[in-house]
């Protein structure tokens, strides 16, 4: 917890001057912001970015040495918990890692057909039996120490992310606890469970979940060379067809004697620290540095569906976090929510605080004006570009938080 | 003619040779200076306590109560360097006018103000000693509520119905103080529940348990604990739980009623029906 407010603190002294140096920067060179259209469209494209190799490798590397003891030790243990932040999405991470698992001969099976939050919570135990109710049989034949059993452990089950199968009322998190008591006794099976931290922080307290799930992974926090690699070919694919570089301001700035630009080094360097090393954070600062020349403005803005490239070079200013909001003591409430649940509907989260729909919906209303929250048609969501200080603000709050 | 009482009239003499001496020549701006140095004291104090107050209630809620307990302190240094400032301005103090300083004070105050003083030493001693302060849950004499203000004589209690109670430091002497937090943000708050004695106790402690594990306002970092205890008219629970700003208590202990009852109502848990000889104690 110090750690982490030491790091605010940083971030925040670090944002407070590069945003008064990006300031003149703008000025003196004429840069404006991106279009509103293209903005949108950049921001899907960045959602559909592959994902970073870190990730990839983290994760696939536990999850084969995880499979190989439970495959080989009788006693080990059958399940991996990847633990993520909650503006992370991990659906397009888990589908690398199965498919190398599948490649090495196991089953995989999804026993529940969503990974958000279903609309009646106290369901998901219900869900759970009845998807399960072939191993639960099974499971009563298996003897544990027969070492011809170890020869039958083919089957990895893949189960939704924790946060969207609990919600935080009586009886909100018994299918958490299904689940708990489930792994341990189906060892035939290899389970594969995803959680955010806050929630993974919560379900510990509330049901000693870290009893039962012990093998974790974390995503990897990012540095600045794995960010660079990842974001510059990004970048590089939306530069006009011509075939030069992102430009920046600084690079003219900062140059070295040779003319070979240093900025790289220092604006991922940058990135990385205030993003926490978290991809979806780095993306939202990333996606907010891009700034135009006022004189590439383009006379007619057209959408940017159909061609990768933009017609005008990009420019690009030091990353910097957005500043907070004055946050209402309420508002800190309805955010740590949203940390706990990930993406959630408007009424599942009036049921997570316990107070009416119409009282959250004013609060979410000026959240979501002030750019804190975002949503989208599967519901309410933490912005990414905020996760950093929302972090440090709910920790100074005296909440439970994911970071430490 | 009456005899002059010779004896009396050098002992006034002398008194008032003395009274001169302790006294420095007091002008017209010493006094001047004086009723300025008190009035900027005033204003100085005033401003520590709104400064304080505005910004305590803007940090984030760590910072609150370390910046309302530094008021009694900044507003003590203050108090202290205008008594040595005003005390330099008229009084000149040797070992001799010392001794009859001393005396003259103590006189005063042993008849009349006798309680006040009493206050003022009471709550330098609470200073060091610390049974509450500032942005404290207290009990004192029945009196329950946040201790909002922490001045020369006493202190000033908020109570969840919005009065302002002002209680003198010397009830510290006298009375027991009960301080619910003690310097921290969370303080236990305990909620009652009675049952039927038909009802399951196990399930009902689960229900309590989880209402305080849902609740928004709960602090999870410190422990919840249900106690039970039976009564000749029913089972009585009891949730003792943390919020994480003592300041939610009500809100808190509502939502944890709220949550639970509708719970306990949905299991169909009944009450305790009171004998009537109880309910006709209580009218």
């Amino acid at each position: 917890m110090g750690w982490l407010r030491f790091r605010s603190l940083v971030n925040w002294l670090r944002s407070w001057v590069t945003e008064a140096q990006n300031g003149q920067t703008e000025g003196k060179a004429k840069l404006c912001q991106l279009p509103p259209l293209w903005s949108v469209s950049l921001r899907r494209r960045l959602a559909d970015w592959t994902i970073p190799d870190p990730y990839v490798t983290a994760v696939g590397e536990q999850l084969s040495e995880a499979i190989d003891n439970w495959q080989t030790d009788p006693k080990a243990s059958n399940n991996l918990v990847i633990f993520s932040s909650p503006v992370d999405d991990t659906d397009a991470l888990l589908e690398r890692v199965i498919q190398s698992a599948m490649l090495e001969g196991l089953e995989v099976r999804y026993p529940l057909p969503w990974n958000h939050r279903p609309k009646d919570v106290q369901s998901i135990t219900e869900q759970f039996q009845q998807a399960l109710d072939d191993g639960q049989d099974q499971a009563e034949d298996i003897e544990v120490d027969d070492p011809d059993a170890l020869a039958q452990r083919r089957v990895m089950i893949v189960v939704p992310p924790l946060e969207q199968c609990f919600l935080r009322c009586i009886g909100g998190w018994q299918g958490i606890e299904w689940l708990r008591d489930t792994v341990g006794q189906q060892p035939q099976y290899f389970w594969l469970i995803r959680c955010n931290t806050w929630a993974w922080e919560f379900l510990n307290r509330v049901c000693q979940v870290g009893a039962y799930f012990n093998c974790q992974v974390r995503l990897p926090e990012l540095d600045k060379a794995q960010l660079a690699s990842w974001l510059i070919p990004f970048a590089q694919r939306l530069q006009p067809e011509t075939g030069h570089q992102a430009e920046t301001e600084t690079e003219h700035e900062h140059g070295d004697e040779d003319g070979e630009p240093d900025f790289e080094d220092w604006s991922w360097g940058t990135l990385a620290d205030l993003s926490m090393g978290s991809a979806a954070v780095a993306k939202a600062l990333w996606l907010q540095s891009l700034r135009l020349r006022e004189t590439d403005w383009p006379e007619k803005i057209v959408a940017l569906e159909d061609h990768w490239s933009l017609p005008v070079p990009l420019q690009q200013l030091a990353p910097t976090l957005p500043g907070l909001p004055d946050l209402e003591a309420e508002d800190n409430y309805v955010i740590h929510a949203l940390m706990l649940h990930g993406l959630m509907s408007r009424s599942h989260l009036a049921l997570s605080l316990g107070q009416g729909e119409s009282v959250v919906q004013v609060r979410v209303q000026m959240l979501r004006q002030a750019g804190v929250i975002q949503v989208n048609h599967q519901g309410l969501s933490i912005a990414p570009d905020h996760y950093p200080k929302l972090c440090a603000q709910l920790s100074n709050n005296n909440f439970l938080t994911g970071e430490h | 003619m009456p005899a002059i009482p010779w004896g009396l009239t050098l002992a006034q003499i002398e008194q008032a040779e003395e009274a001169s001496e302790l006294l420095d020549s007091i002008t017209v701006l010493t006094v001047i200076n004086a009723i300025l140095s008190l009035l900027l004291a005033y204003g100085l104090m005033t401003i520590v306590q709104a400064l304080a107050n505005w910004l305590s209630e803007r940090v984030p809620r760590r910072f609150r109560l370390i910046i309302k307990q530094s008021i009694p302190f900044w507003k003590g240094i203050i108090l202290l360097v205008l008594i040595a400032h005003i005390g330099n301005l008229f009084l000149d103090i040797s070992e001799q006018n010392l001794l009859a300083l001393t005396g003259t004070i103590a006189v005063a105050l042993g008849f009349a103000f006798k309680d006040y003083v009493s206050s003022i030493i009471a709550g330098a001693v609470a200073l060091f000693e610390a049974p509450y302060r500032v942005g404290d849950r207290v009990t004192i004499a029945d009196h329950y509520g946040e201790v909002v203000s922490y001045g020369l004589r006493g202190i000033r209690l908020h109570t969840f119905d919005d009065d302002i109670i002002t209680v003198p430091h010397s009830k510290t002497w006298s009375e027991a103080i009960v301080n619910a937090n003690s310097g921290s943000l969370e303080a236990q708050v305990v909620t009652d529940f009675y049952v039927d004695h038909t009802a399951d106790p196990q399930m009902i402690t689960d229900i309590l348990y989880q209402a305080a594990y849902s609740s928004r306002f709960t602090q999870l970092k410190l422990p919840i604990i249900v106690v039970m205890a039976e009564k000749p008219w029913g089972s009585h629970f009891k949730l003792r739980a943390y919020p994480m700003d003592i300041r939610n208590e009500p809100a808190f202990r509502s939502d944890i009623l709220r949550r639970a009852k509708a719970a306990l109502a949905e299991m169909g848990v009944t009450y305790p029906k009171l004998p009537t000889v109880l309910i006709e104690d209580d009218d």
